[in-house]
């Protein structure tokens, strides 16, 4: 078999074209497409979702450490919530950055590799942000409790938090180990099996190899 | 404000009178990234969608064709590499899936599109999309416009895949 005798097959192809599809086409004007959302485009959206959030907490969580500044665990507390807020911005406007510099009229190469580059940071964003939340559900009860009904938990029950952040260190190493397992017998669900990828770095050295795929593509 | 609306208007009206003449371009994109039926009809949408976002940006000097093969072919990979999708549907060639599209000459047999699907599936998405272009018999100038290689290293690749098909069917 030649490459230029599956063109026969190919010009047949072309003429069984299955007629729903071309049907999606004549309908143009009437989907609306400018309103339809693809799943970058959803990515982008959830990211500036992320960016009105956590603005919010740091417009809460900025007068409450300057409030408590005197208390040394308070004021950790709210700092804590407050760089871990800014660092969470920053990530997702850089994000949002990416995904607006990705023009589909661009070669196929460009855009795949800006894609793969993409893939890389949210796999490196997902881990960063992720995992300290076995610990940063300490800090954000502290300064809720304090915030809401002015209840110092650190100081009621500082038995509690170091208990806590023991429980969260030894979460945060079982996640990893966990999910470094599971990475061999995937679940069935995508979203699932990403999130565990990410957690394992699983995602990783992938990414890694569609980076290379596309520069060997390139080259050779 | 009616001025606006009435641009607006023919912007569309020219932009559907392109994609109608182009249609096989998105359709044929479609059918090599995607076997099975449902997903591709959500593919065919995602491109025109793209497609109609882009157009404003459409530079009317410059080939119509390499322009859509660009944001076809890029969202087709992108859609293949996207969520849960590459499990269901990409592993390998779907009877079911042959069997849907509807045939006009249904006697004729259809070992040679099951064999071009065949070969179409064992190739990685880059791949795919030279393969594409040059069953599309796009010369080896647009091939490299539309990819974002040299072409020189277009004739390299084209001649590879040829050894590669001649070699995987006398493996077989």
């Amino acid at each position: 078999m030649e490459l230029d005798e599956l063109k026969t097959a190919w010009t047949r192809m072309e003429s069984r074209l299955d007629n729903a599809e071309t049907l999606v086409l004549r309908d143009v004007r009437e989907r609306k497409l400018d309103k339809s959302r693809s799943a970058l485009r959803r990515v982008g959206w959830g990211q500036a979702a992320q960016i009105l959030i956590w603005t919010l907490v740091i417009a809460i969580v900025a007068p409450f450490w300057i409030e408590h500044r005197e208390t040394p665990h308070l004021l950790g507390a709210g700092l804590v919530l407050h760089a871990y807020g800014v660092i969470t911005i920053c990530l997702s406007v850089l994000q949002v950055l990416m995904i607006g510099r990705i023009n589909y009229s661009a070669p196929v190469l460009t855009i795949q590799r800006q894609l793969a580059e993409l893939h890389r940071f949210r796999i490196r964003t997902t881990m960063l942000l992720g995992l300290p939340w076995w610990l940063l559900w300490i800090p954000c009860t502290m300064v809720g409790a304090m915030w809401l009904f002015g209840i110092d938990l650190y100081a009621e029950s500082p038995g509690w938090i170091h208990v806590s952040l023991a429980i969260g260190v030894a979460g945060m190493l079982l996640t990893v180990w966990l999910a470094r397992r599971l990475a061999d017998r995937p679940p069935s669900s995508g979203t699932l099996r990403r999130l565990i990828d990410d957690m394992a770095s699983c995602s990783l050295p992938r990414a890694a190899r569609e980076m290379d795929d596309l520069a060997r593509f390139e080259r050779e | 404000m009616q001025v606006a609306e009435a641009a607006m208007e023919s912007s569309q009206a020219r932009f559907q009178v392109l994609l109608e003449q182009n249609r096989g371009i998105v359709l044929k994109v479609a059918h090599t990234y995607c076997r099975h039926p449902e997903d591709r009809r959500d593919l065919v949408q995602e491109i025109a969608a793209q497609l109609w976002r882009a157009y404003p940006g459409y530079d009317e000097t410059r080939s119509f064709s390499t322009w859509m093969y660009r944001i076809a072919l890029n969202v087709a990979i992108l859609h293949l590499r996207g969520a849960g999708y590459r499990d269901r549907h990409v592993s390998s060639l779907d009877d079911d899936a042959l069997a849907a599209i509807p045939d006009p000459a249904p006697h004729e047999p259809d070992d040679r599109i099951r064999t071009l699907y065949g070969v179409i599936d064992r190739l990685d998405d880059l791949n795919r999309a030279l393969m594409l272009l040059y069953l599309e018999d796009r010369s080896y100038r647009e091939i490299a416009e539309v990819l974002g290689i040299s072409e020189t290293n277009v004739a390299t690749k084209v001649n590879r895949l040829k050894q590669r098909i001649r070699n995987d069917f006398s493996d077989d």
